[in-house]
């Protein structure tokens, strides 16, 4: 179902195909119990939100226990600009417990299955965000993306997921996970109505000091000028050890239908990036460490606050704390301040800032020479579920591809390309600082040059 | 006995006085409010809020730390310290650790000794300022500990003195003197009851001669500047006696308790807590410009150079810190500035019942042009009228009036009812009208009676 269809769709119907949907895949954390009104706009659709992104409505549980029945007293920015646009905020979608994971299994109310293949993973976190599109039960929805969390789910369930240059959306009543890597974006069936939802959310917010006070263009229409004379690099080290042969071929693939369309196609190197992922996973959970610290049982969320047993302030934190929290959460809680303590912050956190800028730096020399970039967005196709839930660090390969876009600030897109064995291949587009359009347009012409959409 | 010196180094909160709090809307005025009640999502923690800076904030730290001869760090950048407190709801605290808004500054104090009389003068190195914003309040009641988040987020100036203070009188004219600075500046209330103003001292003493500084004790609780005193100049007497015990001192932190007038041990220090500071994702650091700076410089006006103008215009040091205490400092060397030629003195002696230049001055001019005698400028003030000065003839000829119409009191004066010139006073005044004042008329009769 695409925007313009969901349009005309009868909302009673579309909760009860949103609720069927949910028995089948575990997509939801709350719904709406009648339905709600659809307002005037470009938008004017119902829509289905991550469930880290604060509305009044319906609690915000990021999936964690600590969260349970949270109900926030404001609603993110996003929110109120979906509304403006006449959407209907309709219910809660499923998420990696704070939107750490790449399977949505960390989800403390259970893993969320993929609508291609249920027993497989949607990838994650924002999993249940790709499979509600995936299972054609929404138009659109919001995810975020830290490390890869809306184009890696999408790229698994075969659905566009586009992250926007940090500074883009407002991240105002996000849940923050790392706060100079998150940005909010949308997950779709098309391209065109991923430029149509951007556009909508994008914009310059006062509450939010890290946004950019930059115009919003026109995506849709920008995005449908022709290709032709537009540069596509592919960088070599995307493209390397890690990646599954399958997975290389689709994009391969891609890259010629682009070429037939117009574009040229250039070879780059982007040669640090091969310390992105190691550089991200000092960042992120240095500033989850710090973001997450406030689930301490006092104010808000669930406490072990009224145990009669507990003498201390300590240890009511580290109940509230140890009984609440997931372990991935945990391990990363515990990473990023091992990574921020005295004596280490230089070697891990100092330096981490440093190998960032020379990512960024890398990608600033590809663009003078480059419109875009193109590379897989996931190493592999969806995994099944269960299949990485043990083992951290191969699940942490999962955003191998995706993570040096977050790095850099710059926006990025998957779309599908194909499947391998019967499962869907992400396509990533990566563009420069604000170069949303470029990437659009390049996603959109490819989409409109094959019909695997139609899939 | 041993001689001992004592070296105290302060550690200060100024609360400034912006319209709303460092980083989000509330209201930055909670005196008196009921608990809870100013406060917003984003100062109380709420998930997925963010802070926006108050540039109100950055402009009085700037000003602050130029007045306290910094130097200014033209990127600024806030961090955030990690720790876990009830008070502090987002469990991390918004501050500048690595690129505070000034640093290595120096002021020069003087102030007015003991003896009310003699001017002292000392110097301060400035360690560093820098911006956070303020945690909540704990109040501990007989059942529980309640929170009041009203205080969250409220703009505060830490300022960081180097180890130069040398006596608890120092430190006292030090902390009048900032206060002085921040409500000259305008950026905070600076009352120190209230809690708008607060400091900590790091206090040691070592024996004279010996270079090392000794144990460094945190002295906390001073919430006066009376306090602050008092409770230096025990913890300096408590230290030396301990040390001339032959005992040793260790780093601990102690509290002044006013009722019994002592320091109390909080807590020993065991290694410093390690906060964790990394830089505050949420705010692009703070760029400041050199014409904003110097616009900010060139806005400043200073206790310090009010007084040695004051001292300059010819009025004594002593009257100077009078004037400064009574809040007339500015009046005066506004109005010695218009009139050069007033006597600084007279002037001063005036100044307490004006509040504007003008009024002023006009006064000084009337006393001036009459030639008018303390007494007459008092009746002056009172009445608005100019006392009239006798002309030396009318009251002669008065005199003689009287004398030729009362020649028996005359005789029985002469002959030593002496108290009969109460009499002939009264009649000089009655046949003068008013205008001629008793002393001058007792001056005349007694000359012509002697005659």
């Amino acid at each position: 179902m695409n925007i313009e269809e969901a349009k005309k769709v009868d909302l009673k119907k579309f909760l009860i195909d949103v609720q069927s949907a949910h028995e089948k895949f575990n997509i939801l954390l709350s719904i709406a119990e009648r339905p709600g009104k659809l307002g005037k706009g470009d938008l004017a659709v119902p829509c289905l939100i991550k469930d880290n992104i604060v509305t009044i409505e319906y609690p915000t549980t990021c999936a964690s226990k600590i969260l349970a029945g949270f109900e926030s007293p404001y609603e993110a920015t996003v929110i109120t600009k979906l509304k403006q646009a006449g959407a209907w905020v309709a219910g809660k979608l499923n998420l990696d417990e704070f939107a750490m994971g790449s399977s949505t299994e960390n989800s403390a109310f259970g893993a969320t299955k993929n609508p291609v293949d249920p027993t497989r993973v949607p990838g994650g976190s924002s999993g249940g965000s790709a499979a509600a599109v995936a299972a054609g039960v929404t138009p659109f929805s919001l995810g975020s993306d830290t490390g890869g969390s809306i184009r890696q789910p999408a790229a698994f369930c075969g659905v566009v997921g586009m992250k926007p240059t940090y500074g883009r959306v407002s991240r105002y009543g996000l849940v923050a996970m790392a706060s100079s890597l998150d940005q909010i974006g949308p997950i779709t069936n098309t391209v065109e109505d991923c430029a149509l939802v951007l556009k909508v959310i994008s914009g310059h917010d006062p509450l939010d000091a890290t946004s950019l006070d930059v115009p919003v263009p026109d995506y849709v229409a920008e995005m449908k000028q022709d290709i032709k004379g537009l540069t596509v690099g592919v960088p070599k080290e995307f493209f390397g050890d890690g990646v599954d042969k399958g997975v290389i071929e689709k994009v391969r693939e891609a890259i010629k239908q682009l070429e037939k369309s117009g574009a040229k196609i250039k070879e780059v190197s982007l040669p640090n990036s091969r310390y992105a992922l190691a550089t991200y996973y000092i960042i992120q959970p240095a500033e989850v460490s710090a973001n997450l610290a406030r689930f301490d049982g006092v104010k808000y969320g669930a406490s072990e606050g009224t145990d009669e047993n507990i003498e201390t302030i300590e240890e009511m934190y580290r109940k509230t704390r140890a009984k609440y929290l997931g372990d991935e959460v945990k391990r990363r809680i515990m990473l990023g301040t091992y990574a921020t303590s005295a004596g280490f912050r230089d070697a891990y956190y100092d330096r981490a800032r440093k190998v960032a800028t020379l990512i960024k730096q890398d990608f600033d020399h590809a663009f003078k020479e480059v419109d875009v970039l193109i590379t897989p967005t996931t190493p592999t196709t969806a995994f099944k579920l269960g299949e990485n839930s043990t083992d951290p660090l191969k699940m942490y390969m999962s955003d191998l591809l995706t993570v040096p876009a977050n790095i850099a600030g710059i926006p990025a897109i998957s779309i599908p390309c194909g499947q391998v064995d019967n499962l869907p291949v992400g396509l990533q587009i990566m563009g420069p600082q604000l170069g949303e359009s470029k990437v659009l347009q390049i996603a959109y012409a490819y989409e409109q040059s094959t019909d695997w959409r139609q899939l | 006995m041993t001689e001992y010196i004592p070296t105290i180094g302060l550690e200060i909160h100024v609360q400034l006085s912006t319209k709303s709090k460092m980083f989000c809307r509330c209201d930055n005025n909670a005196e008196g409010k009921e608990p809870n009640t100013v406060v917003c999502p984003l100062c109380m923690g709420f998930p997925g809020v963010l802070p926006v800076g108050n540039a109100t904030a950055v402009e009085y730290g700037v000003k602050t730390a130029l007045a306290l001869g910094c130097a200014i760090n033209k990127f600024q950048r806030f961090d955030r310290k990690n720790y876990f407190y009830p008070d502090l709801p987002k469990a991390y605290q918004i501050s500048q650790f690595f690129f505070p808004v000034g640093e290595h500054g120096s002021v020069a104090i003087d102030y007015l000794g003991l003896d009310r009389k003699t001017k002292k003068e000392f110097k301060v190195g400035i360690n560093r300022i820098h911006l956070e914003e303020d945690a909540g309040k704990l109040i501990h009641t007989k059942d529980a500990t309640l929170v009041d988040f009203n205080r969250c987020g409220t703009p505060l100036m830490e300022i960081v003195t180097e180890p130069d203070i040398n006596s608890p009188e120092e430190a006292k004219a030090f902390m009048q003197e900032l206060q002085r600075v921040v409500r000259s500046l305008g950026v905070s209330f600076a009352d120190m009851e209230k809690g708008h103003l607060r400091v900590d001292a790091n206090v040691s003493v070592r024996p004279k001669g010996q270079k090392e500084l000794g144990a460094k004790i945190e002295v906390k609780n001073m919430n006066s500047f009376k306090f602050m005193e008092q409770a230096l100049k025990f913890e300096i007497e408590r230290q030396i006696k301990v040390l001339e015990a032959g005992e040793k001192l260790q780093q601990e932190t102690r509290g002044w308790d006013s009722k019994s007038g002592t320091t109390i041990l909080q807590r020993v220090k065991e290694g410093s807590i390690d906060y964790r500071y990394f830089p505050e994702p949420d705010l692009p650091p703070v760029v400041l410009t050199d014409d904003q700076i110097s616009q900010w410089q060139n806005s400043i006006g200073l206790p310090s150079t009010l007084r040695a103008t004051a001292e300059r215009k010819g009025l004594p040091y002593s009257r100077v810190f009078e004037l400064q205490d009574k809040d007339k400092l500015m009046l005066f060397v506004g109005v010695m500035h218009m009139r050069v030629e007033l006597n600084p003195i007279q002037v001063a002696n005036w100044i307490e019942k004006f509040d504007n230049e003008e009024k002023l001055i006009e006064f000084m001019d009337v006393v001036g042009k009459h030639n008018l005698s303390p007494a007459a400028a008092q009746k002056y003030w009172e009445t608005g009228q100019i006392p009239k000065v006798m002309d030396e003839a009318v009251l002669k000829q008065a005199v003689e009036q009287v004398l030729t119409n009362n020649p028996d009191v005359v005789a029985r004066y002469k002959a030593g009812e002496t108290k009969l010139i109460g009499f002939l006073i009264g009649q000089v005044i009655k046949q003068a009208g008013s205008g001629a004042d008793p002393a001058s008329v007792a001056a005349q009769l007694n000359k012509l009676l002697a005659q």
